[in-house]
């Protein structure tokens, strides 16, 4: 079949992958979750979008503490004033005057047997319970007098109020909550942003805004300190850190390449050229998987994108080639070249392939996505840039100064012995030393100074960022009261032995639990009357009346209203929850089973381990990959170029990943997820690099020239990127540019040893 | 001219002695028996309302200037240990403890239980104290500033010689509790295991 046919044929085969991917692309449901990758036993009951609005609610939250010794809070008063001048502000929820505080108390006082906690119920069955009772009433200092034995003889209302400022530091002073220090009093502020048209201009304006206000109270009261927490300071960060990168680093990199390839080419059209090929990899590689999957996660594609680096190396070298060969048509350049690319192609999609079998069905997707890509770009590179070529001018290509003292340089054979000495030394040093860490904050650093003020919030309020969260679901708001009756029996009971270090939870209990304790304390008032009665002590209290108060009730009251974040209700669904705050000392998953004998509705919330245990199970994924692949560039390196020839070439790879993992190592990164997909990378520029240059021994300067090019194009899009302030992707880029570079090297200095044999 | 410059004297004599006698707070606290003590105490609680009185007995034990034990024997036995960090009931075989950072709003009212059973020298943060009497026996008022313990006493008085003799307290709600302390020895009675897990040394 002549080229100009097959050109013709993968032209109708691009048609027909494009227009599947505009009929599929309306159907394919995108998931951009990251944690619906995790396998489904560990995923949650609860539905995603319930989750979604409980991380909503606490990302919306804003705290401030201000240090205030005036008199009157006055500068935290004015601070709060500007707070709620700002468009972001939806309200501010620690300001608590005398009528709230009144109001909170009697709504609480009049419904005390609705709210009776575990320890309280525990006590109140106990024999000693009236005894203690009159304990109270002797002692001088416990101020039980009259009034409490007319209204509440048993004392309840004291047990329940103490049990709800349980492990709370506020207090209320000038109406505001606040916390103390020693002599110091920090006022709590706890503002909530708006839920719609929160986006990355209105936070940046938000927290311009409060730096400003900060910066002016402090100019104004210079003993005042106001220390924030929220997300929105961290996500602004990350935001402004992103448009930096990507305004200097980006800028940086896009006109390098263009001066690069200019530079080789003296023309803009082997950019585009390049461009269109890698395109029509990438909408193919979409295709392929749109065709086979209804639901595909855009972290895989996201992932799968990594694969540019290796496709647009294919076009580097044809048009790099095309352009030195003054004589040679396109059509019959491509003929002679193109078993080098369909070999290093070839290579790829093998190690793919065997991915593709694998059982876990994120891995299926990203295989699939890179054989489409590869695929389509590599014959793109053969059937169809020879035809575009012929609009490049050819020229003929200067000696390059630097080209030429390179290939002097390693042709010395104690050179290349050095260099191959020093990339086995960082090897070595990179496989004894290298260590993972999949925690999510390691992708990030966070700035310094929110750090600090994050943890000191934590210290003095007691809320810090070990707390996490259950959810519960019902379908019914009674049976909702009574999960969560169970949960705080299940939670009282392993923080009184020890594995549990707090938690907070909806104070009102079910129907059933109201009626029974009223039921209890009823029966232990008989006992009290008859002692007191003994004493000439009487109470105007006959007995307790069951108000039994419904969830409704509750939060329409100001008592509720505090706990209104805790609840999430979908009518529509009938679907009820609840959430619970909860500082764990025990295992992750003797807590989960524990909560799954309770009920199979209570799902035990912790995003960042989760995110940790994703990225750890992919980690070692990658990790299996890259063995696969390792296994393939030997098998077919032995059956291409023989066994001594493939070993080389084998090692070749394998140091130019050893050796990535040394530059790790040497600059205490860590191995992630990330620095993994970096070193897939490496072995499929790797190869390109060792197949093209092997292949093409008698135009070395030419070859060395293309894959020169190839490697300067993916360090300026790539490499520059070590400059980045995240953590990530520096450690992305350092894997990559070092890996590639040294595979650059091997592939360079390695034939020679073979020429030298022969010669 | 002569019974002028006795009068003068007289005055100038009378002056000084009144200087001589003035009471503050540190003085107090400089006469104060800080040593460790235990005392027999009879307390009555008034209910206002009805007119009852409460009648209680035992011993206290103050031992490093912080830690509190009231050991109550009659009308039934129960004890009430209190020390910087943790005020403790005990009752039978039952205890329940309150801590600072269990429950900081009840914890302090064990804090001024602390600072008036060894009127500490920070007492003057806490309280407004007004003071009568003489040294060999003076009398100090004590009035709370903390918002929380003022909406629950009214007055606290203690009165002294080198020892600590009578607490009156008075409620807001118009409840009155007396506390008397006799039989002062240096000589403490034997611990109780109990007791030797919560006292600061």
């Amino acid at each position: 079949m002549s080229h100009k046919n097959c050109a013709a044929a993968f032209l109708i085969l691009l048609c027909v992958l494009f227009i599947a991917f505009f009929l599929r692309v309306g159907s394919v449901c995108i998931d951009s979750s990251v944690l619906s990758l995790l396998p489904s036993k560990t995923k949650s009951s609860v539905p995603e979008y319930i989750l979604d609005a409980y991380t909503s609610r606490v990302d919306r939250q804003v705290v401030f503490l201000v240090k205030d010794n005036s008199e009157s809070a006055s500068v935290t008063y004015s601070f709060i004033d500007k707070l709620k001048s700002l468009p972001q502000t939806e309200k501010i929820i620690s300001l608590v005057s005398c009528e709230d505080e009144l109001n909170f108390n009697r709504f609480i006082f009049d419904n005390r047997t609705a709210f009776i906690d575990s320890a309280s119920r525990e006590k109140l069955k106990s024999d000693s319970y009236v005894k203690w009772v009159l304990t109270n009433i002797y002692s001088a200092f416990m101020s039980v007098g009259q009034s409490e034995l007319d209204a509440d003889p048993m004392l309840v209302a004291r047990s329940v109020f103490s049990a709800l400022s349980e492990n709370q530091p506020f207090k209320i002073r000038n109406g505001i909550l606040s916390v103390k220090d020693g002599e110091d009093t920090w006022y709590f502020i706890c503002l909530i942003t708006t839920d719609t048209g929160f986006d990355v201009k209105s936070a940046d304006e938000f927290v311009n805004n409060i730096t400003g206000f900060c910066a002016n109270i402090k100019s104004t009261s210079p003993s005042t300190q106001i220390l924030m927490r929220g997300t929105v300071f961290y996500s602004d960060y990350a935001a402004k850190t992103a448009q930096h990168d990507l305004k200097i680093l980006g800028s940086i990199s896009i006109i390098g390449v263009f001066i690069l390839i200019y530079l080789m080419f003296r023309s803009l059209l082997p950019v585009f050229i390049t461009l269109l090929a890698v395109c029509a990899g990438i909408l193919a590689g979409l295709s392929v998987l749109f065709v086979f999957y209804d639901r595909v996660n855009l972290v895989i594609i996201g992932m799968g994108l990594s694969v540019v680096g290796v496709v647009c190396d294919y076009s580097i070298y044809y048009l790099t080639m095309y352009q030195s060969s003054l004589s040679e048509g396109s059509v019959s350049l491509i003929r002679r070249m193109s078993r080098p690319l369909l070999f290093a192609s070839g290579t790829d999609i093998a190690a793919y392939l065997i991915i593709l079998i694998s059982p876990v069905e994120p891995l299926k997707q990203l295989s699939l996505f890179c054989i489409g890509a590869i695929s389509v770009t590599v014959l793109c590179v053969i059937l169809l840039e020879p035809y575009l070529c012929t609009y490049v001018k050819k020229r003929t290509l200067k000696k390059s100064l630097l080209i030429e003292g390179y290939l002097k340089l390693v042709s010395s054979l104690k050179v290349r012995v050095v260099i191959i000495s020093v990339i086995f030394g960082i090897s070595i040093y990179g496989v004894m030393t290298i260590r993972a860490d999949d925690d999510p904050s390691s992708l990030q650093s966070m700035p310094s100074e929110l750090k600090a003020q994050d943890q000191m919030i934590g210290a003095l309020t007691g809320q810090t960022s070990s707390q996490k969260f259950i959810i519960i679901h019902e379908n019914s708001k009674t049976a909702l009261l009574e999960l969560s009756d169970r949960l705080k029996e299940y939670l009282y009971r392993q923080k009184e032995a020890g594995f549990i270090r707090s938690y907070k939870t909806l104070p009102l209990n079910s129907p059933k639990t109201q009626t029974d304790d009223c039921r209890i304390v009823n029966e232990k008032l008989v006992i009290l009357k008859e002692k007191l009665s003994k004493l000439d002590i009487s109470s105007r209290t006959d007995s307790y009346a069951n108000n039994s108060v419904s969830l409704d009730e509750f939060f329409n009251s100001f008592a509720g209203a505090h706990y209104q974040m805790l609840y999430l209700e979908d009518e529509k669904n009938s679907l009820y929850t609840m959430c619970v705050l909860v500082d764990p000392l025990m295992d992750r998953e003797k807590l989960e089973s524990d909560l799954l004998r309770i009920s199979d509705r209570i799902t035990y919330l912790d995003r960042r381990d989760d995110f940790k245990n994703v990225f750890a199970s992919f980690r070692e994924l990658i990790f299996y990959v890259l063995l696969t692949f390792l296994a393939v560039i030997l098998l077919s390196g032995i059956i291409r170029l023989g066994l001594k020839k493939g070993a080389v070439s084998f090692f070749a790879s394998l140091a130019g990943v050893l050796s990535a993992l040394g530059s790790l190592s040497i600059l205490d990164i860590k191995m992630n997820l990330f620095n993994e997909l970096a070193l897939i990378l490496v072995l499929g520029i790797g190869i390109n690099y060792t197949i093209f240059f092997a292949g093409n021994q008698k135009e070395k300067a030419t070859a060395i020239r293309a894959i020169f090019t190839a490697l300067l194009t993916t360090v300026l899009t790539v490499g520059i990127l070590v400059f980045s302030s995240v953590s990530a992707i520096v450690g992305f880029a350092t894997t990559l540019c070092f890996g590639i570079t040294v595979s650059f090297v091997l592939a360079t200095i390695l034939p020679e040893f073979f020429n030298e044999k022969n010669s | 001219m002569i019974r002028t410059i006795l009068s003068l004297i007289l005055t100038l004599v009378l002056l000084a002695s009144r200087c001589t006698c003035a009471l503050d707070i540190q003085s107090i606290q400089s006469i104060y028996d800080r040593k460790d003590f235990s005392a027999s105490y009879t307390q009555e609680k008034t209910l206002s309302r009805q007119n009852i009185v409460l009648k209680s007995s035992g011993t206290i034990i103050v031992i490093n200037q912080k830690n509190v034990l009231i050991r109550q024997d009659l009308p039934f036995e129960q004890e009430m240990i209190i020390t910087p960090d943790a005020l403790i009931q005990l009752l039978d075989d039952e205890k329940l403890e309150i801590t600072r950072q269990k429950n900081p709003a009840v914890f302090e009212i064990s804090n001024m239980i602390l600072r008036i059973f060894t009127t500490s020298q920070d007492i003057e943060k806490y309280f407004q104290c007004s003071i009568s009497g003489s040294k060999k026996s003076w009398t100090v008022t004590l009035v709370p500033k903390d918002e929380i313990l003022k909406k629950v006493f009214r007055t606290i008085s203690i009165e002294g010689e080198g020892f600590l003799k009578k607490i009156s307290i008075t409620d807001t709600s118009g409840d009155s509790t007396v506390m008397n302390y006799t039989e002062h020895t240096h000589i403490l009675p034997e611990l109780k295991q109990v007791e030797r897990e919560y006292i600061e040394p």
